[in-house]
């Protein structure tokens, strides 16, 4: 089997998060609770994953950063926290996943706020100049997903918010933590969203937000924190303030171990590695007649590791399919809860094959993958599938 | 702990500062340990810092330093408690700047 659905979530894990994880499990686990040490340890690796994510993003103060299961309630906490609302305008790149285009999509239903896309060049990358002839005296936010997770670009972000000046910006970072070095975002980046599933290596249900000093907001959701027990205010201070209700102890043992696999190995070197093997992918997948990869091209070093293909005389779900049962290629196909992303692409609605390689994939597998496309374009196409 | 000299007990305003100021204390190998927050003065859940009066410049200084300030400190003597001024410098910088963030 090769495993190229890094995007969707990482595969493998290190084999330090897997130990952290069972052994998290074999513990008793309330961190922050109760006053016993076995309480007291659970709270000391929720704490491990809280300084590690901080220092992946660069965030000085690892009280800034709230855990969440995903980045989708990240992304939900940040945006119906500002209490965004009629009269109000926020601006988002043509890139959006689904985990920030519908909360953006009910704020403008349900709230009236107004939601302005900007849409890519034809390199298939935003371009900060077009946000800054978009924004506009009631712009209260701005919302970019840090890389596409249909063609891999990577938006310029830290660019845009140079252009948004005093408007906060909200970074999706689920294609780019982990897969790309990061540790500037902190210094200039209101609201850092991310998942830790995907390229920060750890558990399923794992999870947060990074949450810049002056940011006001409320929190979505209030309950039991640990803290102030005695009031019937949910605490209003970081992070207990976005924590209600007990941590996914489990998941953060492993998300605490995957942060510090991540840091030891060194995430520059995880990029170039990663990007290796997008390269080589394409150089050879470009071979196979009637292939087209959508978004930057080969050599263009302004894209993560994910690579979305379409072939001529094939639909999304047929290549996918014919990739895992003929080669034993896991892809995914379709619109990758993108639909805007792939009206941008052109795409839309038949959608794509994405590779996307994570950084324990080897060259061999790139090959393979590659050499199956031409393969398969190079035969004579029968009525049906094989 | 709870000899002549006295017991101070520093109870902090989150469960995550208190981590950080137990990492602070550990790294730089001081005389400390964790004790639950004493529920006689305190209603806090979770965990305090406890160490000897005697040590309390020792221990009080890299807090100060790194901006960790203790939303109500004790004094122990046995099973009495008082209230302890630390005489908190406002100036101090650092971390722990984490103010009511939220509405
Ligand atoms: C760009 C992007 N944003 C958000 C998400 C949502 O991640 P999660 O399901 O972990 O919240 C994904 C992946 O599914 C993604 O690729």
């Amino acid at each position: 089997m090769i495993y190229l659905d890094n995007g969707a979530t990482s595969w493998p894990k290190p084999e330090s998060v897997v130990e952290a994880v069972e052994k998290a499990l074999r513990a008793p686990a309330s961190p922050g609770r109760s006053g016993h040490k076995a309480a007291h340890a659970a709270s000391r690796s929720v704490h491990r994953a809280r300084k590690g994510i901080a220092k992946i993003f660069g965030v000085k103060d690892p009280e800034r950063v709230a855990f969440t299961p995903n980045v989708t309630w990240a992304v939900n906490a940040a945006l119906w926290g500002l209490g965004l609302k009629e009269g109000d305008h926020v601006l988002s790149g043509a890139l959006e996943h689904n985990s920030t285009a519908r909360p953006l999509r009910r704020l403008e239903r349900g709230r009236g706020a107004a939601w302005e896309r900007v849409d890519p060049g034809p390199d298939g990358i935003l371009d900060p100049e077009e946000f800054r002839r978009r924004l506009r005296p009631e712009t209260r936010l701005v919302v970019i997903n840090h890389a596409s997770n249909v063609t891999g670009a990577l938006a310029p972000a830290r660019e845009i918010k140079e252009a948004a000046g005093e408007v906060p910006i909200l970074v999706d970072t689920a294609q780019t933590a982990g897969s790309v070095p990061l540790d500037d975002m902190g210094q200039w980046a209101d609201f850092i969203c991310f998942t830790g599933h995907k390229g920060l290596l750890g558990p399923t249900g794992t999870g947060g937000l990074c949450v810049k000093e002056g940011a006001r907001f409320s929190p979505l959701a209030v309950g039991g924190s640990g803290s102030r027990s005695e009031s019937l205010e949910h605490p209003d201070f970081l992070p207990d303030a976005l924590e209600a209700g007990t941590h996914n102890t489990h998941g953060l043992a492993g998300l605490a171990a995957a942060a510090e696999f991540l840091l030891e190995t060194g995430i520059d070197r995880i990029r170039e590695h990663e990007l290796a093997l997008a390269e080589l992918f394409m150089a050879g997948a470009l071979q196979a007649s009637g292939l087209r990869i959508l978004g930057p091209q080969p050599g263009d070093r302004r894209r993560v590791a994910t690579v979305s293909v379409t072939l001529e005389g094939y639909s999304s779900s047929d290549l996918a399919r014919i990739l895992e049962e003929g080669y034993g290629i896991m892809t995914r196909a379709g619109l990758h809860c993108a639909p805007l992303t792939h009206q941008a692409c052109g795409s839309f609605p038949g959608g794509s094959v994405r590779f996307s390689f994570g950084y324990f994939n080897t060259f061999q597998e790139a090959e393979a993958a590659a050499g199956a496309l031409r393969e398969i374009a190079a035969k004579p196409r029968a009525a049906g599938l094989s | 702990m709870t000899g002549a000299s006295g017991e101070i007990i520093l109870v902090f305003p989150s469960n995550t500062r208190i981590l950080e100021a137990e990492d602070l204390l550990e790294e730089m190998g001081l005389p400390f340990i964790l004790v639950p927050v004493p529920k006689e003065v305190n209603p806090n859940c979770g965990l305090a810092i406890s160490f000897l009066e005697d040590d309390r410049d020792l221990v009080l200084a890299p807090l100060r330093e790194a901006g960790l300030r203790p939303q109500a400190a004790y004094l122990r003597k046995g099973d009495l408690f008082a209230g302890y001024d630390l005489n908190w410098n406002e100036a101090s910088g650092g971390t722990g700047s984490s103010d009511a963030a939220l509405d």
